[in-house]
């Protein structure tokens, strides 16, 4: 294996993962239980 | 006319995003992946890097299987987004319906003497230790006040037996000063030596279920459950078939306790739940409370010889069930049902935020109140942590938005907690903030000293593996949550 293709340690990765991921997960949260979930209950 | 695009169209390359998911290395090179709502998918550490990397193309099958389980999406698609949200909140949906379990604890004397005791049973003093009226009533209308539209009111002790008359005078105030549309199912957790004709004919006019202890075949049984004249066993089992025959073969489920005894015994305990025609069995550590931790029960074996007798009895009843005898083992279906449903559970010991308070609450027979049964057990030790506030002054708002449970609550949050937030099983797994605080003077835990955590990982590891390589036991497994 090159340099480039050996694999992350697994806290590199986990780190990694969570800072490209951070946005959409904040996004789905509020889906599910913010602003826009309390909009859609109340139009429902 | 309208025509459809070109495959090409269609195509992700070059317009993917990564969806948050966790891993957790299973064995080797094999890691089992999870999104946000317990999806999973099993993969080696080359494919795992990819679906990372964005290293995906229509057709080579990784991104297939990643796109099925929302690992990835298409940028700017909002339908996974939603769809994401949807189920997350399906799977919290217990928020909505808030305490619906209450615990009674009508007296705390009891005539058994196990050494394992969780709650620490007194052997004397009626007027010390068991529950007058007046605070039962108190206890009731909290338990009414309660949001949930179905709630469950369980008789706990000592053995709750012991003051049967309250327990009547509870349940007849219960259906009378009931709101309208609000539904109540009653349990009765007692080891059945005092069962009587009188009890029996009172649970079968108002369908109350009986829960018991059973940990096993006559001397294991015995040599844990101690009582005068040695008949635990027998009382027990006669109870057992009594209550079959007069309320029906559902209306009465047992619960064993693992000790150190019971570890080589595991298909012993299992025959005799079969040979009592239970319907299913839950192999059960031992806790840290009480007279457990009093008389060095709970220090007589660890965590991973708890998970051998564990797997070892979880492989025999799936051997049991493969035979054409549905029995299923409760602890594994629990966890199962959140590992293949986006299905709500009720099992308070299982979630997060943990169910203290927002999913039981527990009156004790002194008219403290507290956030789970394993506080009230804490506090019989002498740490009062978990306990929320006093029937003659608190109601149900002042109980459940006290500042200590809102502090205790929030901090149990294992979406966001150390070591958990990363973690693959997050999904099916929980937080237990009186099992972290009891061993580890911390209610989140330090999860990488935790035995709780040792153990979750263990058995949901083994659950998966299972559905994984051996499809007959899957189907088995499966069937469990079906039903």
């Amino acid at each position: 294996l090159s340099y480039k293709d050996k694999p992350l340690p697994d806290e590199n990765l986990r780190e990694k993962i969570a800072s490209e991921t951070v946005g959409v997960r904040n996004v789905i949260v509020a889906l599910a239980f913010g602003a826009l979930a309390r909009e859609r209950d109340s139009s429902g | 006319m309208a025509r459809f695009q070109e495959a090409d169209a269609f195509a992700p390359a070059g317009n993917l995003q990564l969806l948050p998911l966790r891993f957790e290395c299973l064995r080797n090179d094999r890691y089992l992946v999870s999104n946000l709502v317990g999806d999973a998918l099993h993969l080696t550490r080359r494919e795992l890097d990819k679906v990372v990397g964005l290293d995906l193309a229509l057709g080579d099958g990784l991104y297939e299987r990643a796109f099925e389980k929302l690992l990835v999406a298409a940028k700017g698609q909002k339908a996974q987004l939603q769809l994401l949200a949807m189920r997350l909140r399906s799977r919290m949906a217990f928020l909505q319906d808030a305490t619906p379990l209450h615990l009674f604890v009508v007296t705390l004397r009891c005539e058994h003497s196990c050494p394992y005791c969780q709650v620490s049973r007194r052997s004397v003093d009626r007027e010390r230790f068991d529950m007058s009226p007046e605070t039962a009533m108190r206890a009731l209308r909290v338990a009414l006040s309660a949001p949930a539209p179905t709630i469950k009111i369980e008789f706990q002790g000592g053995e709750p037996l012991l003051n049967f008359p309250l327990i009547k005078q509870i349940v007849a105030a219960a259906r009378r000063d009931k709101p309208a549309g609000k539904n109540i199912e009653f349990v009765i957790a007692t080891n059945l030596a005092l069962l009587s004709d009188e009890v029996l004919d009172f649970c079968r006019e108002n369908s109350i279920l009986l829960s018991t202890s059973l940990d096993g075949p006559a001397d294991l049984h015995n040599r844990n459950r101690p009582r005068p004249g040695g008949n635990s066993h027998d009382l027990a089992v006669a109870g057992i078939q009594r209550a079959q025959k007069a309320l029906g073969p559902d209306r009465i489920g047992a619960l064993m306790t693992t000790t150190q005894a019971s570890l080589d015994r595991v298909e012993d305990i299992i025959n005799e739940y079969l040979r009592l025609h239970l319907d299913g069995i839950f192999l059960r550590p031992l806790s840290p409370y009480g007279f457990a931790i009093k008389t060095k029960q709970f220090d007589k074996y660890d965590g991973r010889e708890w998970l051998k007798f564990y797997e070892r009895g979880l492989r025999y009843i799936l051997e049991v069930n493969k035979r054409g005898r549905r029995f299923p083992e409760f602890y594994a279906t629990i966890l199962l049902r959140r590992m293949l449903s986006d299905l709500p559970i009720g099992y308070v010991d299982l979630r997060s935020p943990a169910g203290i308070g927002l999913g039981a609450l527990v009156y004790n027979y002194d008219g403290k109140v507290f956030a789970s049964d394993e506080g009230r057990m804490l506090a019989e030790m002498g740490d009062r942590t978990f306990e929320l506030g006093d029937l003659t002054t608190d109601d149900y708002a002042s109980l459940v938005f006290s500042d200590k449970l809102v502090e205790l609550v929030g901090g149990s949050l294992s979406q966001c907690s150390p070591e958990c937030a990363s973690c693959a099983f997050e999904p099916y797994c929980g937080s237990d903030p009186v099992y972290h605080h009891a061993t580890q003077g911390d209610p989140v835990g330090i999860k990488p000293l935790s035995e709780f955590c040792a153990r979750q990982k263990s058995v949901l590891g083994l659950l998966f593996t299972l559905l994984e390589d051996s499809p007959e036991d899957a189907a088995i497994l499966r069937g469990w949550v079906c039903r």
